[in-house]
């Protein structure tokens, strides 16, 4: 009999959610395998059985506190399809901008609350100060734009939605609000502060990648299939678009539209963890494993929509062409290019004359007894796909979520880490 | 209502804080909610409802002139409700969710270098289980912490960033006493 030993690290801090990983030692004290567990239970599948299907984009967004917006939008887009309704083209523009003030705020949090302690100060300083509160005390500059750029992306839901987390803004059909003008215009002055922030943040990422590329090229990585939608041009959509998986060396994938996932996507089960197991169905599991997300979109994306983030893609490309770009760590990176282009696609669509519009809700029954909607969140793909009965009572619910997506990823990952 | 004759040099926010889904955690958001009703259209004062509070708070902190946070408290509480001063620490806080009053504040010293004087009224609950609405008890002292506050204001406090006597005196927070003190400063203000 070996004589196992584990680490246990429980909970793991910086995420939404609790989570554990294990790490199992053998007799000589090496890592013979490494976990990232889920410990906790949902039920979300099983508990929304019997509620009416409009309450769903209310209920299912309290999966998340960090990204509730992408699942009420990924939930009223399953609902749109039930109803069988296209929605106005405001209510578009409208879910589209507080997605966007979603992502700022999600990537603000992530870069300036989560992974800033570790890049500024390292991974081998004292715990007590590699946190935020040390990150404010030893570069409250830095954190000051944080704080600014996150309450930016909180700004631009509440202007909607009311509140900045769980808001009730999108509904079967379109949105509840329309935007006031002066709300608009409030918004509009705020971008300029945000730029500087954003590329503060982009200064300091490409600084440290320069800095870390030794580390940045053993942590984590790897080839993998990537998934994420994208437009018509190629260029990574939050909101609608083909769902696309195409692997990190490049070779052609699949595109296909996201209501014939399951044609694609199979779910694969583990005793150990509550959360699922997505997979490739055309290459099987674990083979078919694949990874979403800020890293992923950035790098099997042909473009990016918008100018500024356009720009620093190319730099990323040419800052990552020796091997780097299947790191872990440029998730970091990725994230800012990101954030980038939500700033300009945010601005873009407060400057459009849609925005203020009063058009904001087409009405319908029950016209199909199913509903899949399909969005980018901050950390991945989310798929909410809905049956209901002839009275729009709910009786299936299948959700995937991004951490779903990049489960065996994460454990990958962990496993090659630990 | 007008109480502030200069009520652009003011910029007062009232913060009631909770979980309106665990029962009597929602003090802090109801409280609010029955200030908007008297104070709403208060030039000078804001009053906003959170779920809990978050860094981001700081960027409104430092410029306000006065803040009063609410709370429920499942501490003994004589009479329900009670005023105390908070001052800002600085520190470790794990927990970037959820964060304290007073390290709040000291984030905002730290990132600012200027912190409101602030006041916490902290309200009895009994239930915080599963469920919406307050009990019947916590809605009591919830009204009455409403009322406290609206008198707070209405009997005129100053510009306390303006005469920093008013929170450096401070000490037990009583409300009686901060309106006292505050009249006294008014004239600062005005």
């Amino acid at each position: 009999m070996s004589d196992n030993r584990k680490i246990t690290i429980n909970p793991i801090s910086r995420i939404e959610g609790h989570g554990k990983v294990v790490i199992h030692l053998d007799s000589d004290g090496n890592v013979e395998d490494a976990k990232f567990h889920v410990t906790q239970f949902r039920g979300y599948e099983r508990f929304c059985q019997g509620r009416p299907f409009e309450e769903m984009p209310i209920i299912t967004q309290r999966i998340c506190g960090i990204c509730p917006v992408s699942h009420q939008l990924a939930s009223a887009k399953a609902c749109d399809a039930i109803l069988g309704v296209r929605i106005p083209d405001t209510a578009t523009a409208l879910r589209r901008l507080i997605h966007m003030g979603q992502f700022i705020q999600s990537h603000a949090l992530h870069f300036f609350y989560l992974a800033s302690p570790d890049l500024l100060f390292g991974w081998d300083s004292d715990p007590e100060v590699r946190n935020v509160v040390g990150v404010i005390g030893a570069y409250p500059a830095i954190a000051k734009k944080g704080i600014h750029l996150r309450k930016f992306g909180q700004d631009v839901i509440r202007a909607l939605g009311g509140k900045s987390v769980h808001p009730a803004y999108a509904i079967p059909g379109g949105v509840i609000n329309c935007l006031a003008e002066r709300e608009r215009d409030n918004l509009l002055t705020g971008f300029a502060q945000a730029y500087d922030a954003c590329y503060t943040a982009l200064d300091f990422i490409k600084e440290w990648l320069e800095k870390n590329r030794f580390e940045i090229k053993r942590f984590a990585n790897y080839e993998s299939l990537l998934a994420g939608l994208v437009d018509d041009a190629g260029c990574p959509d939050m909101y609608n678009g083909k769902l696309r998986i195409r692997h990190s060396s490049g070779t052609p994938g699949v595109e296909f539209d996201p209501e014939d996932y399951l044609k694609f996507i199979a779910e694969h089960v583990e005793s150990w963890s509550y959360l699922k197991f997505p997979y490739f169905k055309e290459h099987g599991f674990p083979q078919g494993f694949y990874r979403v997300g800020p890293l992923a979109r950035i790098n099997m994306a042909d473009a990016v929509s918008t100018p500024k983030a356009q720009a620093e893609l190319l730099i990323y490309r040419e800052k990552t062409r020796d091997g780097l770009s299947g790191s872990t760590l440029l998730f970091h990176y990725a994230r800012m290019i990101e954030l980038l282009n939500c700033l300009e696609a945010a601005e873009k669509l407060l400057q459009s004359e849609a925005i203020c519009g009063t058009d904001i809700q087409n009405r319908g029954h029950v016209s199909n007894n199913e509903g899949v909607g399909v969005i980018e969140a901050p950390r991945g793909t989310l798929i909410h796909h809905y049956k209901v009965d002839k009275h729009g009572v709910i009786e299936d619910v299948n959700l995937i979520v991004a951490t779903g997506h990049n489960n065996y990823a994460m454990n990958l990952s962990v496993g090659m880490v630990a | 209502m007008n109480v502030f004759q200069n009520a652009e040099k003011v910029n007062f926010l009232i913060i009631g804080f909770g979980n309106r889904h665990r029962r009597d955690d929602g003090i802090g958001p109801y409280v609010s909610d029955q200030l908007k009703l008297s104070l709403g259209n208060t030039p000078g004062i804001r009053i906003v409802s959170l779920h809990q509070l978050g860094p981001e708070l700081a960027e409104d902190l430092w410029t306000a002139t006065g803040v009063i946070f609410i709370d429920a408290d499942n501490g003994p509480l004589p009479g329900g409700c009670s005023w105390s001063d908070v001052r800002p620490v600085s520190g470790m806080n794990r927990n970037i969710h959820s964060l304290l009053v007073n390290t709040l504040l000291g984030m905002t010293q730290l990132i600012y270098n200027r912190c409101p004087p602030a006041w916490m009224v902290s309200v009895k609950g009994y239930d915080f289980g599963f469920g919406e609405g307050l009990s019947p008890e916590a809605a009591d002292s919830a009204n009455r912490a409403a009322g406290e506050i609206i008198n707070f204001i209405m009997n005129g406090f100053v510009n306390p960033a303006q005469n920093a006597s008013a929170y450096s005196s401070a000490g037990s927070c009583d409300p009686m006493l901060c309106t006292a003190r505050l009249i006294n400063n008014r004239k600062g203000l005005i």
